[in-house]
């Protein structure tokens, strides 16, 4: 008998949202923060474009569509996988990890898909909405296949977090203590709010080299805006979805090498 | 409780009980064992924490460890349907032992086998038929109902709703939390809690259950009400269970045979009475003298353990305690006299620490 994961992972969002009612108040100060957070951004982007007229290529409404675009993909990741990650340290250092690993079903998708945090998709109606006014202010047209490969790649990046997240959460193993871990995380996860082509300039160009090629978290923001507002390079959007499920195969190696350690290690 | 059943149950006896199984599962007949444990040894290797700041430093670069044995070469034999008592000390490796039973961790040496399957494969097949309850650990939702627990439970296990609704009814009539169902399991108390992890873990109908004190902390009524089920389910589903514990009255009440553990090692296996017989050293002798026949040197007879004149108890050697109390009877007026077995508890305690005593070299840890 297989397990059903559809609806395993229907209940884990019918449990979380029953969860999340009963913290009224938590929803709403997270979606008020949300939207500060985003009137914040927007006064500092207004403010970068009084002064020039584009940055590095990007002019003000390609830029609003980079960050409508950024707002898409860490909403989803935010919402259906950050937490489950944090979750995953938080299970090795009290031990509980041992509940989820006797349950006869994946270990690594009952981990991934426990929790959802609601409040964090209220950023896609904000993000959307971005979007779309960037585009019309624009006057673009676009095709119905652009929008395709747009989804794809939103994604792709969303999978490209959660496998390099999933990764460094596994690595609890050995370090038990991971609130470092998450700094580094936010930073990384914010280098990729800006235009890429700024980085190309800093450290001869390793830095872009290694967020691109490395751990390509450059890329899941830039590379949809890209393919809607700018130009499209095909290759690197291949490589961006071959690397995508390339990163995903190896936080599953990663977690069952974990795994076999905690296994013989833990008392 | 109502009896699973229906055309799939397949009902045989052994001996004089009866057990009876859901269908379809490997059902273990007896005489196959339910539980086969060899030379089941594990270790574990741990940091040595230096002592001082600068010994902390040094440790950053060149760690030390030691190995420690939580299990130390024990084997035992575990029919279907048995009740075996887990004892020991903290740190004796019950944990160890129940945590390997369940494929959490990998024997360092030995054979392990659970219903005919090797735990440490973790296969789902046998993932679906035992339960790990520790009492210590919360496995529900914390701040959902425990209803919506166990629905979750029902998916991962794939429960088909007649038979999930069916389960869920007799057990949470068995242990009178119907009505609590929907309430939030923080708000639940210790007592209704555990309940609740009981049920969870029993949702899936497993044939073995592993119990890690699955009573700890509880009032006496939660205790009472909590074996009471676990006698009943015993009974009626013929479940084999490992059932560690530090309350005596869990052990006595449930199980006819108990392992006692020690430092890693089996030091008893067989009925609890037999314990007393093997272990306990003395008796306790218990006199009350008539008026004005008092003995000069009570205290030659054995220690003394309560002074309550007129009446006296004694802790005497084993060996000597009838001739001791037939001499004090010939010689004293005496109005009472009894002997009896010192308490369990007792006499496992001073167990524990004979058994250090009989491999000090041994250090143990890791439950």
């Amino acid at each position: 008998m297989r397990a059903r994961y559809g609806r395993i992972i229907l209940r884990f969002w019918k449990n979380s949202l029953i969860r999340e009612m009963s913290f009224r108040g938590h929803f709403i100060v997270n979606v008020t923060s949300e939207i500060l957070w985003m009137g914040l951004l927007l006064v500092f982007i207004r403010v970068i474009f009084s002064k020039t007229s584009n940055v590095r290529g990007w002019n003000e409404e390609q830029y609003l569509f980079l960050m409508g675009t950024h707002m898409l993909v860490t909403s989803l990741f935010g919402a259906f996988f950050y937490n489950n990650c944090w979750r995953l340290a938080e299970l090795v250092r009290s031990g509980d990890l041992d509940f989820v690993l006797l349950r006869p079903a994946s270990a690594q998708i009952l981990l991934s898909f426990e929790r959802v945090d609601y409040s964090s998709l209220a950023r896609i109606p904000i993000g959307g909405t971005l979007c779309v006014y960037a585009l019309v202010s624009l006057e673009q047209t676009v095709t119905a296949s652009q929008i395709g490969l747009f989804f794809v790649l939103v994604l792709s990046g969303v999978v490209i977090m959660y496998s390099l997240l999933f990764m460094f959460a596994v690595s609890s193993v050995w370090l038990i203590r991971q609130t470092s871990i998450d700094h580094l995380w936010f930073y990384a996860v914010s280098l990729a709010r800006y235009p890429a082509e700024i980085y190309r300039q800093f450290a001869g160009g390793f830095l872009y080299f290694a967020l691109v090629f490395v751990v390509p978290l450059l890329l899941v923001a830039n590379l949809p805006a890209n393919v809607m507002v700018r130009a499209f390079d095909p290759y690197l959007a291949a490589y961006f979805v071959v690397s995508c499920l390339v990163l995903l195969g190896v936080s599953s190696l990663a977690f069952r090498f974990a795994l076999r350690w905690y296994r013989s290690a833990s008392s | 409780m109502a009896r699973a059943g229906g055309a799939q149950a397949a009902s045989f006896a052994a001996g004089s009980r009866r057990y009876s199984y859901d269908l379809p599962r490997s059902v273990p007949w007896p005489g196959m064992g339910a539980i086969h444990v060899h030379n089941l040894k594990k270790t574990y290797r741990v940091h040595r924490k230096p002592q001082g700041l600068s010994a902390s430093v040094r440790s950053l670069f060149r760690r030390q460890y030691k190995m420690v044995r939580a299990v130390d070469g024990i084997s035992f034999d575990i029919e279907p349907g048995e009740m075996v008592g887990f004892l020991g000390p903290n740190g004796a490796g019950k944990t160890t032992t129940l945590k390997v039973l369940s494929g959490l961790i990998y024997p360092t040496e030995g054979h392990v086998r659970v219903l005919d399957f090797v735990p440490q494969e973790r296969k789902n097949a046998y993932r679906r038929q035992f339960a790990l309850l520790m009492g210590q650990k919360n496995q529900l939702w914390w701040d959902l109902p425990a209803a919506e627990s166990f629905r979750l439970h029902k998916e991962i296990y794939t429960i088909d709703d007649e038979r999930f609704e069916r389960v869920q009814d007799d057990l949470t009539e068995m242990l009178s939390v119907k009505d609590l169902l929907n309430q939030p399991v923080r708000e639940l108390s210790l007592g209704e809690r555990m309940k609740m992890e009981l049920i969870a873990a029993l949702l899936h109908s497993p044939s073995v259950l592993f119990l890690d004190e699955p009573t700890i902390g509880l009032d006496v009524v939660a205790q009472a009400s909590i074996r009471r089920c676990l006698r009943d389910y015993n009974r009626d589903h013929g479940v084999t269970v490992l059932l560690t514990s530090h309350y005596m009255q869990d052990i006595e009440a449930l199980c006819d045979r108990v392992m006692v553990i020690n430092h890693g090692r089996l030091v008893h296996d067989g009925p609890l009475q037999t314990i007393i017989e093997r272990f306990a050293a003395h008796k306790i002798l218990t006199l009350r003298f008539q008026e004005g026949a008092w003995p000069d040197r009570i205290e030659d007879v054995g220690d003394v353990i309560e002074f309550n004149p007129p009446a006296v108890t004694l802790r005497v050697p084993r060996e000597s305690v009838t001739r001791h109390a037939a001499e004090l009877l010939s010689a004293y007026a005496l109005s009472d006299v009894s002997i009896e077995d010192p308490p369990i508890d007792d006499v496992i305690s001073a167990m524990y620490g004979d058994s250090a005593m009989m491999t000090p070299d041994q250090e143990a840890s890791g439950a």
